[in-house]
């Protein structure tokens, strides 16, 4: 067994709260795994920190031997819930954009995923509805050739359609040799659909 | 980093584009009326456009340093920023690529503005321009100036690079009162009054550092033997800029949550 990524006693807090306090984890390479809790329970604050978009009050969370940074952002790939793509971009431009900034990023991938997702590139963000832009985020990340993905509640707010057509890509997507986490406070759902 | 700098500038080349015309058509619109309709002398219509000309440069820089701030806060403040914050780019390379961004739209509006200047006063006002630049008043005043051209062109030219270190210091200086107020002080309440208060106490610091070091200079006499003025300011500038730099950028990599 392989460890990809390993949290030491990882605390985070904010102003008074503590959204993570000495979480120990040891994630296997080459594995699904499911991050389930209610919410608040510190999920995203978890996904935060290996994507290095937050910083840990104390402990430390290492991916693939290096702490987190530019390195270990090459090949971790993350899915935030939020409508993070800019809204002023073309889908055509969000693929020029990961094109240009991921090594790993597979342009072919990107657009064969686009028209199974019924999606265009003349198309503007700002134009796509909710489920379209969650539709959007999963094909620009799970195009990436990461070593470890992580997907914040994907179906989070997703109608059914839009579900089943986010659950066929990321199996669609797995290799054995990447890592995906996924998180959901709905596990009942989460499991449903991984059955499916 | 260039990377970077290309998305920066590819979302923001419309709405200069779109400003930019909108000057165009103001400075027409000013000169139409002045030079165009005007009976008055043409002494009068050229300060008359002097004024526009000091207005719109003012304009200039208050828009400059208005987004050159935003490409900054908005990255850090809204969700969008993510799309930078999550590429494999160093903290030194986001800040860097948003400092070069601004400086090439900032010398995109400095030479339309002389663009504009020029076509201005030599399209129009060429013949009084050479009468006033022979008149008695204006060859006394130049007189005043003790300088040769040899001597008139490097001191022109420190000026220049003074004031060039002094406008990347200010932005340099904003982006580091929102990296400290984002980072260290995150958890403190009204943060953007905290902002600005860090914004004028760097600036205060850097005032005194400066005067400081002149200061020191002065008393050694060190001016009188070859050393302007200007050149102590523009080096002791670039020091505090690449300071300020080097503690954003530490800040955003180290102890920043975006």
């Amino acid at each position: 067994m392989t460890i990809l990524l390993k949290a030491d006693n990882l605390t985070k807090g904010f102003f008074r709260n503590k959204a993570l306090t000495n979480l120990n984890l040891e994630i296997e390479k080459g594995k699904v795994y499911g991050l389930l809790g209610p919410n608040g329970s510190g999920k995203t604050t978890f996904f935060k920190i290996a994507a290095g978009l937050f910083k840990p009050t104390s402990g430390s969370l290492i991916i693939n031997g290096s702490t987190v940074g530019v390195e270990s952002k090459k090949y971790t790939a993350f899915m935030p819930t939020e409508d993070f793509l800019a809204k002023w971009m073309k889908i055509k431009m969000v693929l020029d954009f990961y094109a240009d900034m991921y090594e790993d990023f597979d342009r072919n991938q990107a657009q064969q995923s686009l028209e199974q997702m019924e999606l265009r590139e003349d198309m503007k963000v700002s134009s796509l509805s909710t489920g379209m832009k969650a539709r959007l985020k999963m094909v620009v990340t799970m195009a990436r050739k990461a070593s470890l993905y992580l997907l914040d509640e994907p179906l989070n707010g997703i109608d059914l359609i839009s579900r089943d057509k986010i659950m066929k890509m990321i199996v669609s997507s797995l290799r054995e040799d990447c890592t995906v986490i996924i998180s959901s406070h709905l596990v009942s759902e989460l499991e449903a659909e991984w059955m499916k | 980093m260039l990377k970077l700098m290309k998305y920066e500038l590819i979302r923001k080349w419309r709405a200069i584009l779109v400003f930019l015309s909108i000057v165009l058509v103001i400075n027409a619109n000013v000169l139409y009326r002045v030079a165009g309709k005007w009976q008055n002398t043409n002494l009068e219509q050229m300060a008359a456009l002097g004024f526009f000309f000091g207005g719109l440069l003012t304009v200039f820089f208050i828009l400059f340093i208005i987004d050159v701030t935003n490409m900054y806060s908005r990255d850090l403040n809204n969700k969008t920023g993510y799309m930078v914050f999550l590429t494999p780019n160093s903290g030194y390379k986001i800040l860097g690529s948003k400092i070069l961004t601004g400086l090439l739209e900032g010398l995109l509006f400095l030479v339309v503005f002389l663009i504009l200047l020029a076509v201005s006063f030599l399209g129009f006002y060429s013949q009084p321009l050479t009468e006033m630049m022979n008149s008695e008043v204006f060859t006394s005043v130049i007189s005043e100036f003790d300088m040769s051209i040899g001597e008139l062109l490097p001191f022109l030219f420190s000026n220049l690079i003074t004031m060039f270190t002094s406008i990347v210091v200010l932005i340099l200086t904003i982006f580091a009162a929102i990296s400290i107020r984002k980072s260290i002080l995150a958890e403190v309440r009204f943060a953007g009054l905290l902002s600005l208060i860090i914004f004028m106490l760097l600036v205060w610091l850097n005032g005194k550092i400066t005067s400081l070091v002149v200061t020191t200079i002065n008393k050694a006499e060190l001016f009188t033997h070859g050393i302007h003025y200007f050149n102590v300011i523009s080096v002791l500038q670039i020091i505090i800029g690449v300071a300020l730099f080097v503690l954003s950028a530490y800040l955003l990599d180290k102890k920043m949550d975006v």
